[in-house]
């Protein structure tokens, strides 16, 4: 045997993280051993904390802490305003623009077939009931700009129009800072399809 | 354009350096010597991948652990490029800007007289070469329908509702026809270009006609979705799609007839050979260089006649490196490299 047993255990532990190989989760396991033994149990406390405490949004299945996350308990933003994407982490990467002050709805990712998910297995029903029940104006589609994303914004669209409420789709297009001499055809032929009025 | 190349460990040869001239260069040799060897090599050199195998570690020597070629660039000042590639790492590489490469195999007279999927390739990868984002699209609408078809095969089995294949109609007939109008101007560059050359050759005239299975190349239109509704049993039934730029067809023809049915095999062997040289030709159009013509055994199959027409053509052109089992002689300007 490589390690004592305890060893092996966190090293198998270890390596059952995303990115993470049997050399770094070795090379982690040896770290932790060799810090201060508080700072080994603080980490220890910090995931089973997160997991016991942090449980999905009610209303919008982001990440929370309670019944309703931060953004959807924060009576400053708009309710009428719905940004949908695919996972949480989207959020974050939304929220980092400071351009939207709205709520969100996490769908738990995108419509693939190949991957067995279809429109069930996502949270669109619960989507459905929000913007019906809760008088939303606007639904932003922020699912990401591959092709199970796009299927997914127009799937949504064709559900939502119906329901009265406004559907929109973030852009793609011209990268900020770029020249129009130097984009490729394609990513300008798309933002000329996308263009807006002015 | 190559001035040396050098190898190590390549294939079957052990260490190797071989000059090069512009104009046409004539890697001459018997069966077996390595003359396919020596042109993959100097395409993955410029291109990057090998023409043969999408495994790149199947060019290193039997035995060895890697495989390495060195080229140098340039009419005057050399440029140096070099390829190595190991069995664990892969390919690393450092390449020479503004030098490209358009390769000929003798099987590249199935594009002619091959299935359609061919004739697309020819067309997805001039597409590729010329225009940046082509190859993006290409992949996405390979993914649209990757998806459909999945979604087709659970609707036929009963676990989702015929919903689930509608969804992905908007985007496989936006990328389709994103496809669909590139592969058309290729097509028109394409027919342009190959006469042009075939003219000089003294080939008959070539006509290529793209059979797009869309109505619409803009998408604006309903018919194409109708289209789609139409044929969803049937698409259920068969389990694929049934409609978008994977079925198109290209039909070519030579001397008014059909060239695929109605051409000898030494015909089509011509039109495969001036649609490479189109090939080049509309990527010199792009990118204002000669693309380095590398022909693997594009003189055999062709009678005397159209071999010099053939040479003549190449000399035309900046460098070329061709093959050939025997010294076909005669023809002046030509450098022999024998192997």
């Amino acid at each position: 045997m490589l390690y004592t047993p305890s060893i092996a255990r966190l090293v198998e532990e270890l390596s059952k993280l995303p990115g993470i190989g049997p050399k770094t989760a070795q090379r982690l396991a040896f770290h932790l051993l060799k810090v201060p033994p508080e700072d080994a149990r603080s980490l220890a406390e910090a995931i089973v904390e997160a997991r016991e405490k942090v449980t999905f949004c009610s209303r919008c299945f982001n990440f929370a802490q309670g019944e309703i996350c931060e953004f959807c308990a924060d009576a400053r933003r708009d309710p009428t305003l719905v940004c949908v994407v695919e996972r949480p982490q989207d959020i974050v990467a939304v929220e980092r623009t400071g351009e939207f002050r709205g709520l969100y709805h996490v769908l738990g990712g995108a419509i693939s077939p190949i991957d067995g998910i279809g429109p069930e297995e996502l949270r669109v029903r619960e989507l459905l009931e929000r913007v019906r029940k809760d008088g939303v104006r606007e639904v932003i589609i922020a699912t990401n700009p591959r092709v199970e994303g796009e299927a997914t914004a127009m799937y949504l669209a064709n559900l939502l129009k119906p329901l009265g409420v406004r559907a929109t789709r973030i852009a793609s297009g011209l990268p900020v800072g770029g020249d129009l001499e130097y984009a490729d055809e394609v990513t300008l032929g798309r933002a000329l399809k996308g263009r807006l009025e002015l | 354009m190559v001035r040396r190349v050098r190898l190590n460990n390549f294939r079957n040869y052990g260490e190797e350096t071989v000059a090069f001239e512009p104009g046409i260069n004539i890697i001459i040799g018997e069966n077996g010597v390595g003359k396919t060897n020596m042109l993959e090599a100097v395409f993955i050199l410029i291109e990057g991948r090998s023409m043969r195998t999408s495994d790149i570690r199947e060019v290193i020597r039997t035995g060895e652990e890697r495989a390495y070629i060195g080229g140098w660039f340039g009419e005057r000042t050399e440029r140096e490029a070099r390829a190595e590639i190991e069995r664990e790492g892969g390919l690393q590489r450092k390449a020479v800007e503004g030098i490209a490469a358009v390769s000929y195999t003798p099987d590249d007279v199935y594009m002619v007289k091959g299935s359609p999927e061919e004739r697309r390739r020819y067309l997805d990868e001039t597409a590729g070469r010329v225009r940046k984002g082509y190859r993006e699209v290409a992949r996405e609408y390979g993914k649209v329908l990757r998806q459909r078809n999945e979604a087709i095969r659970m609707v036929r089995r009963g676990l989702w509702g015929r919903e689930s294949i509608r969804h992905w109609n908007p985007l496989l007939l936006e990328r389709g026809a994103e496809i669909t109008s590139e592969r058309a101007q290729v097509v028109r560059k394409a027919e342009e270009m190959a006469n042009r050359s075939g003219e000089k050759w003294g080939a008959e005239r070539i006509e290529i006609r793209y059979y797009s299975n869309l109505y619409r190349r803009e998408a604006e239109g309903r018919e194409d979705e109708e289209r789609l509704l139409k044929v969803e049993d049937a698409e259920i039934r068969r389990g694929v799609t049934l409609i978008g730029p994977h079925r198109d067809e290209m039909l070519i023809s030579y001397g008014g007839r059909n060239a695929r049915r109605e051409c000898s095999h030494g015909e089509q062997k011509i039109v495969s050979l001036l649609l490479r040289i189109a090939q080049a030709g509309i990527m010199e159009e792009f990118t204002g260089e000669k693309p380095l013509l590398l022909f693997d055994d594009c003189l055999s199959e062709l009678d005397r006649k159209n071999r010099s027409a053939l040479l003549e053509l190449l000399a035309g052109w900046e460098q070329a490196i061709i093959t050939d089992t025997d010294d076909i002689g005669g023809a002046q300007g030509i450098n022999r490299v024998y192997l």
